[in-house]
Order: structure tokens, then C-alpha cells, then sequence
């Protein structure tokens, strides 16, 4: 039994009236605890909408979400409890701060959840630890941080939830490359801590490969591809037809094999590459190479 | 619930009324609105609900969007007729009475005619936002209000009219706005919808202050966004849409005149239901 599976989502905007959408078409994918998967797709595939019915703020118009063996949607009055197991992180969190300082804001989350003392005080502090708050910042006003320690602190305030399926959407929008690095670090040891399962959705297909096991493709509310990360990118000429591209690195992998056909390997990223070339070209290990 | 929002907005469509010149769009209200309170009887007053029902169908927006703008105001509309039903002479027997109250017959007539006036009020209005997009109707308000410059406020007019013009175009953006951060706040746990008052308003603070700050950083972008493409004010400003009266504008004034025509004319025969 997986631990969070969706069956045949479907979600109608609109029904009934002239301007009815399907935004999401039968959608269906199963995940394990510690999975970490990649949602791709164009804008206006249906990403949003999908990432909105995990935690129960949107209801399906059929189809359910299985959580740990549950319907999440069996007894709709208690929604409320699956938000603080499904966190999600929205596209640009750090335009949700309002509190006065920022450990407030971090602590927003699990006051909310009922946490008070010590265990409240503990899980703020572990989420900031984990997203590289300082304890500097805590006191400040979350409006006067820059704009990657602000997108630290939201996240930091779904994180305080200790949620067991976290859901990012575009976490990295925006940010310079240390600023995506350090975000993408910080999820990785979230999910090593706590076991939980990570749905990450970008645009990034070389932070896709670079952290996800598993990858689902949307194309106009459907699901095109849905596998592991591998499998998933050796699609190239199908990902290629809905207009989504592989890593780069892949993609320069794939002309070099129509020139050499004897190099068998389609690495996701430059390191991967990198290690395959070494012993390709049997120099062992040299790092000039 | 914030998509309840109808009042104010446009809907796109090809009817006679969308291709009005806006400027007359706004003038016909005010003299719709004329009209409306002109008529003293019951012939009157059909005949201007008549012709305000024509427009609302000549307009091919759905009647159910019609109805969605009344159902905000039906507490107001409710409260004049009652307000209404007080105010009258005695001429006659009350109908009823109680305590300090007593209701005529004439005052619920008038009570009749107010609802139906207000009602008539929010329709047509309707039907200027429903068919006149935000910027034809801050230019209309602009050239109809433009002879105040003569009195030295040209300055004022225009830059009042950007101001409707921005608020209006940043309706949708706030609704859009309102609701991912009201989804994010949820996503924390936040409830929206539950306790009392004290905590309902409270649960708000954690959607207006981001509401506002986004708000005001907005604001920032679009001012300097507006001054890197020169904007400076009214001064000089020319615009690419000029706006040209049609047959259909003049024959429209022609038809509403003739109503104008009926009205003044049972006003002064017709005695059923006079206020």
C-alpha cells in the first residue's frame, strides 16, 4: 500500500456555466514515503490546480486522495488535519509574512496546529535551523530580510508544521543559484529527517534530475509521463513533442550518441556525466580531464 | 465568495449597447435615472421599466447576471421601500396601525414605486459597467466632466480619472491576489470561517497585511513603470482612440427622449397610483 496515492483526480472550473474548464483529467499517481517527486509541465497544464487538491483546499470534482490509507476527503469537516500532515509551500511564500518578527510568523503555523511552550518554541526553532534562519533573524521583522532569507523564513513557517507530505510549488522562483542550492539542500535534509515524501514542482528540468526519484509530466491537465526519473527522461523525443525539454546535459548526451552510437549512457546530470565520460575515455579519476 | 462579485465588471459581448459611444453610455444613465424618478404613476413607470428592460435584453448579457448584482443590494432596496411605507399623509384611514406607527395605503404605494426605482437604479447602472470596459468609462467620465477645466481643474480631472481607471484594472489582480493568500494562510492552518467575532477578525489580520503590503509594492511598480514610459501628468496627453458619435448614439437619445415624452405626458392625464 503506498502511502499517498491519487486516484482518477478530476477537477471542473466552472461547471455548468459557459466558461467550464477541465483544469485536471483523471490524474493518477501513487507515492511512497521518502519519494521525491518532480511535477513538469507548461503553465496552464494543471500543476497548480493538482498541488491545491493534495492538502484539501480544493475538492476534487471526482476522483479521491488516499493518504496513508485514508480518503482525505471522508470526513470533509475535518479537513483541517490534513493540513498540518500535506504542508504546501506556494509560488513566491514569502508574500504570505505579516507577523511583527519573524519567529512569530515561523510559529503561525503551529499555533495553528495547537502547539504551545517548549514544543511550540522547539518546533520553530528546528524549522529555522533547517531552512538556515539564523537566530539573529528570529527577532527581526520578516519585511526587513532579503528576498532569499524572507523565501527561507515562509517556507521555514510550513516546515514548523512537521508535515509528512510537503508540496513545493516553484520553491526556487527567482532565486540566485546559492539561493537555490541552499533551498534544495534544506528539503533534501527535511526529508532525510522526517521520512516524508517531497512533491516538488518546476521548471528547472536540471533541478528536476538533480532531486527527484520520481517525475509525473502534465500536458493539458493529463498525466503524459509518470515513472521514475530515468525512465521518464529517456522520453526525450516524446517530452520533446509537447514542447518540455530533458536536461541539458541529456539532450548534448543524445547528439553525441547519433555521432558515436558506442557510448551507451544518457546521464541526468554533469556530475553523472562526468563520472561516465572518466571511464569511458579510461583515464580513471583524473580531475583535468 | 469573492466571485460573487459582479458590480463593476465588464462582460464581453457584440450588442447594440456595447457599441455605444461611452460618453452618451454615461449621459443616457443620468437621464435614464431622470426618467425613473420623473415618473409619478403607474403607466410611467412601467413604461421606463419597459424600456429598461429592453436595454438589459438588447445588451445579450444573461438576466442571471443581472440578478447577481441585485442580490447584493436586495437588504438596501428593502430597507428604503420600508423607510417609504412610513412616509405619508394622512389622507385617508390607515390600513394599519400600531403604537406611533400607521401605514396608509399611499405609503405603500410609495414604498412599491421606491423599490422599483432603486431596483431600476442598480440595473442600469449595471448595464453602463456590463457593456463599457473600465477604460471607455474613466474616458467618458474624463470628456464629460472636461469642460471643468474652464474653472482652472483640468489637472484634477485627469489624474482623478487615472486613479478609476488603475483602481478598476486592479480589481481582479486584488480578488487573485486575496484568494492565494487567503490558500496560503489555510495551508498554515489558519481558519477563516469559524469563532467569533474576536477571533474572525482576528483570522483577517494574517490576509490584509500581506493584502496591503503587495498592495503598496505594487503600487511602486506601476508608478515607475509609468514614469519610465513618460507619464507626467494630463498635460498634452493625446489619445489613439478617438471617440466618434454615430447614428445609433443619436437615435438612442431620440428613443429615450420619446419615453421622456410619455411620461410627462400620463404624468399629467394618467391619475393610477400617483405618489
Amino acid at each position: 500500500m503506498s502511502y499517498l496515492t491519487v486516484n482518477n483526480l478530476t477537477h471542473t472550473y466552472g461547471e455548468g456555466t459557459p466558461s467550464r474548464k477541465v483544469a485536471i483529467n483523471d490524474i493518477s499517481f501513487s507515492l511512497e514515503k521518502g519519494d521525491v517527486l518532480g511535477v513538469i509541465g507548461h503553465t496552464g497544464s494543471g500543476k497548480s490546480t493538482l498541488v491545491t487538491h493534495l492538502n484539501g483546499l480544493m475538492k476534487p470534482t471526482s476522483g479521491s486522495i488516499i493518504l496513508d490509507g485514508k480518503d482525505i476527503w471522508e470526513k470533509p469537516k475535518e479537513i483541517k488535519n490534513i493540513r498540518s500532515k500535506v504542508g504546501l509551500v506556494f509560488q513566491y511564500p514569502e508574500y504570505q509574512l505579516f507577523e511583527e518578527t519573524v519567529y512569530k510568523d515561523i510559529a503561525f503555523g503551529p499555533e495553528n496546529l495547537g502547539l504551545v511552550g517548549t514544543e511550540l518554541d522547539r518546533s520553530v526553532r528546528s524549522a529555522a535551523a533547517l531552512m538556515k534562519v539564523q537566530d539573529e533573524l528570529l527577532d527581526k521583522s520578516p519585511f526587513e530580510l532579503s528576498g532569499g532569507e524572507k523565501r527561507r523564513v515562509a517556507i521555514a513557517g510550513v516546515l514548523a508544521m512537521n508535515p509528512d507530505v510537503v508540496v513545493f510549488d516553484e520553491p526556487t522562483a527567482g532565486l540566485d543559484p546559492i539561493g537555490r542550492e541552499t533551498i534544495f539542500s534544506a528539503i533534501a535534509d527535511y526529508r532525510k529527517k522526517n521520512n516524508a515524501t517531497i512533491i516538488i514542482v518546476s521548471h528547472s528540468m536540471e533541478d528536476i534530475a538533480a532531486v527527484c526519484n520520481k517525475v509525473l509530466v502534465l500536458n493539458g491537465g493529463k498525466v503524459a509521463y509518470f515513472g521514475d526519473t530515468r525512465t521518464v527522461f529517456s522520453n526525450v523525443s516524446g517530452l520533446a513533442e509537447i514542447g518540455l525539454g530533458v536536461p541539458m546535459i541529456t539532450s548534448l548526451f543524445e547528439k553525441i550518441k547519433a555521432k558515436h552510437p558506442d557510448l551507451d549512457c544518457s546521464p541526468l546530470t554533469v556530475d553523472e556525466a562526468l563520472s561516465f565520460l572518466l571511464s569511458y575515455l579510461g583515464k580513471g579519476g583524473r580531475a583535468d580531464a | 465568495m469573492l466571485n460573487d462579485i459582479t458590480f463593476g465588471q465588464y462582460f464581453v459581448a457584440n450588442s447594440l449597447i456595447h457599441r455605444l459611444d461611452p460618453r452618451c453610455k454615461l449621459l443616457y444613465l443620468v437621464y435614464m435615472i431622470v426618467l425613473v424618478f420623473l415618473a409619478q404613476n403607474v403607466v410611467s413607470l412601467a413604461s421606463v421599466a419597459l424600456l429598461s428592460l429592453t436595454i438589459m435584453l438588447l445588451t445579450r448579457i444573461p438576466i442571471r447576471l443581472y440578478l447577481k448584482s441585485i442580490k447584493v443590494v436586495i437588504p438596501i432596496i428593502i430597507f428604503t421601500a420600508v423607510l417609504n411605507m412610513f412616509y405619508s399623509s394622512a389622507e385617508a384611514a390607515p390600513l394599519v396601525s400600531f403604537w406611533i406607527f400607521k401605514i396608509y395605503s399611499s405609503g405603500l404605494i410609495r414604498a412599491g414605486f421606491m423599490a422599483v426605482r432603486v431596483l431600476l437604479l442598480i440595473l442600469l447602472s449595471s448595464v453602463l459597467t456590463y457593456t463599457t470596459t473600465p477604460n471607455d468609462l474613466t474616458d467618458a467620465i474624463e470628456r464629460v466632466l472636461s469642460p471643468l477645466k474652464f474653472i482652472g481643474l483640468g489637472r484634477a480631472i485627469h489624474t482623478m480619472s487615472m486613479m478609476m481607471t488603475i483602481a478598476l484594472r486592479f480589481i481582479p489582480t486584488l480578488i487573485d491576489e486575496t484568494n492565494k493568500i487567503m490558500n496560503a494562510q489555510k495551508a498554515r492552518g489558519a481558519e477563516l470561517d469559524s469563532g467569533g467575532i474576536v477571533k474572525k477578525v482576528k483570522a483577517l489580520l494574517p490576509i490584509l497585511i500581506p493584502l496591503l503590503i503587495s498592495s503598496v509594492r505594487r503600487a511602486y511598480e506601476l508608478a515607475e513603470a509609468m514614469e519610465c514610459r513618460c507619464y507626467n501628468g494630463g498635460k498634452g496627453r493625446v489619445r489613439m482612440k478617438q471617440l466618434h458619435m454615430k447614428a445609433r448614439d443619436y437615435a438612442s437619445f431620440l428613443v429615450i427622449s420619446a419615453f421622456l415624452g410619455v411620461i410627462i405626458i400620463s404624468n399629467i392625464y394618467v391619475k393610477i397610483g400617483v405618489v
